[in-house]
C-alpha cells in the first residue's frame, strides 16, 4: 500500500511493458498515512474494514473546518433512518407546505423584529446616559485629560 | 444611578423581551435549517439503505458508528430534530436531543414527542489534521477504497493519487494522474477512479472520459469508475474491460471487484 511515495518516481513491470509511477502536487496530503500507527491512518482503516461506514462517506456532507487542536475538521452528515419520500411530497407541495412557508415567514418576521428592538432599546439607552449632566461633565472633563496628555 | 432607576428597569425589561425573542428565533432557525437539508437526507438514507435495510437493521449502522470514537480516533457527536412535531401535530415545542457520544450510539427512529418518523439526525465526526488535508483535497474516499482494496490477495500493490505513465521503448510517455493504480499478483494494472457524483448521467458521461487513455497508451487489464449513484447493477463501458460501480457496491467491493477484475464469482 503506497500513499506517500519516499522516491520521486519508481518503475513498475505490467504484463505489456512498465510503467512510471511519480509523486503528484499533492503528495504531502498522504504523508500523514506514511505512518500506520498514526491516528489518519487508524482512522481510514477503521472505515474502510467496515462496510458500513465505508458507505457512510460516500454519502452527502457538511465540512466545517475550526480551531480545535485535537479535531480541526468535522463531517455533518443529515440522514433519516426511515424514508420520508410521502413527508417531503407534502412539504414541499402539499397540505404542509403552507405551515413550512409561515414558519419560514415567522423566522425573518421575529428577526427584524429582534433587529429593530436592540437597536431602539440602544438607542435609548444611550440617549438617556448622554443627556445626564453628571455624565456630559465626565466626559468633557475626560476630553481635556486627553487633550493635556496628547500636548505633553 | 437612582435618578436612572426607571430607565434601568425599562431596559432591563426590554432586555429580557430581547433574550426571549433571540431564544425563540434561534429555536424556529434550527427547524427551518433542517427543513433545508431534508431532500438531502433523504437522498442519504437511500445510499445508506444500498448496505443495510433501514430501519430494520438500524442496529448495525449504530454499532458501526460506535466504533468511531473508540481509541481517540475521532469525535462522534449526534443531533436529531423531528420535522413532523410542528408541522404535522403543530406542537409547541418539537424534539430535539444533541449529545457527543462516546459508547452506545443509539438514534430515535420515531420520535418520543409525537410519535412521527421524520426525524432528521447530524451525524457530525470530528477528525484530525490528517484528515482534514484528506477532505479539502477530496482525497479521502480513494484513500478508504484503496485500504479496502488492499485486502485482496490477488492485489500486489496500490498506489493512490499517483501519476502514472506507460514506458516504451525507455522513453516515458504522457502521463496522467490516477486515484487508484493496482498491481496484481499476475502483472495485470487494475484502475480505479473514485467519485462523489451523484447526478446519473453525469457519472456515465465522466466514466467514460476518464476511461479513455488513447493518448496515454496506459497499459491497464480493467477500469473500475466507482460513485455512489442508485444503479442496481454494474455498468459495462468500453471495450476492454470498463465497469461502473454504484453505491450498491461499495459495501460488497471485495466481492465485486473478484467478479469483474478477477473472474471470480466465489
Amino acid at each position: 500500500m503506497v500513499f506517500y511515495l519516499e522516491e520521486h518516481q519508481v518503475e513498475e513491470s505490467v504484463h505489456e511493458g512498465k510503467i512510471r509511477i511519480s509523486r503528484t502536487k499533492s503528495k504531502d496530503v498522504f504523508y500523514p498515512l506514511k505512518n500506520k500507527d498514526s491516528l489518519t491512518y487508524k482512522f481510514l482503516e477503521t472505515v474502510a474494514k467496515d462496510k458500513i461506514l465505508r458507505q457512510l462517506f460516500f454519502l452527502n456532507f457538511d465540512v466545517n473546518f475550526s480551531y480545535d487542536q485535537l479535531y480541526p475538521v468535522e463531517l455533518t452528515f443529515p440522514i433519516f433512518l426511515k424514508s420520508q419520500d410521502d413527508f417531503i411530497k407534502k412539504t414541499e407541495n402539499g397540505m404542509f407546505k403552507e405551515k413550512k412557508d409561515s414558519l419560514i415567514s415567522e423566522v425573518e418576521k421575529t428577526q427584524e423584529e429582534l433587529e429593530r428592538l436592540s437597536y431602539s432599546t440602544f438607542v435609548d439607552f444611550a440617549s438617556s446616559i448622554m443627556a445626564d449632566p453628571a455624565f456630559r461633565r465626565i466626559y468633557k472633563s475626560r476630553g481635556k485629560v486627553h487633550k493635556m496628555e496628547k500636548n505633553y | 444611578m437612582e435618578r436612572h432607576r426607571d430607565k434601568f428597569e425599562e431596559v432591563v425589561g426590554k432586555s429580557l423581551d430581547i433574550f426571549g425573542k433571540t431564544m425563540y428565533v434561534a429555536e424556529l432557525t434550527r427547524l427551518e435549517k433542517a427543513l433545508k437539508k431534508m431532500v438531502l437526507a433523504q437522498t442519504n438514507f437511500e445510499i445508506l439503505s444500498q448496505a443495510i435495510k433501514l430501519p430494520d437493521e438500524a442496529e448495525y449502522f449504530f454499532d458501526s458508528l460506535t466504533k468511531l470514537p473508540k481509541h481517540d480516533v475521532s469525535m462522534l457527536g449526534l443531533t436529531s430534530i423531528c420535522l413532523e412535531c410542528k408541522l404535522r401535530y403543530d406542537k409547541n415545542t418539537y424534539y430535539l436531543s444533541e449529545k457527543n457520544v462516546s459508547q452506545n450510539v443509539n438514534l430515535k427512529i420515531e420520535c418520543p414527542n409525537c410519535g412521527g418518523s421524520a426525524v432528521l439526525h447530524y451525524i457530525s465526526i470530528g477528525g484530525g489534521g490528517g484528515l482534514k488535508r484528506l477532505v479539502v483535497t477530496r482525497r479521502f474516499q480513494e484513500a478508504i477504497i484503496a485500504l479496502t482494496l488492499s485486502e485482496l490477495d490477488q492485489i500486489r500493490k496500490i498506489y493512490v493519487g499517483k501519476k502514472v505513465s506507460a514506458v516504451v521503448d525507455g522513453e516515458t510517455q504522457k502521463g496522467l494522474e490516477i486515484d487508484i493504480a493496482a498491481l496484481t499478483e499476475d502483472g495485470g494494472l487494475l484502475v480505479f477512479e473514485v467519485s462523489t457524483a451523484l447526478r446519473e448521467p453525469n457519472v456515465v458521461e465522466r466514466a467514460i472520459k476518464k476511461l479513455d487513455f488513447s493518448e496515454y497508451g496506459l497499459p491497464f487489464s480493467k477500469f473500475v469508475y466507482l460513485a455512489p449513484t442508485l444503479f442496481k447493477n454494474y455498468l459495462t463501458i468500453g471495450r476492454h474491460g470498463g465497469y461502473i460501480f454504484s453505491a450498491k457496491h461499495i459495501p460488497n467491493l471485495l466481492k465485486f471487484t473478484k467478479e469483474t477484475c478477477f473472474n471470480d464469482k466465489n
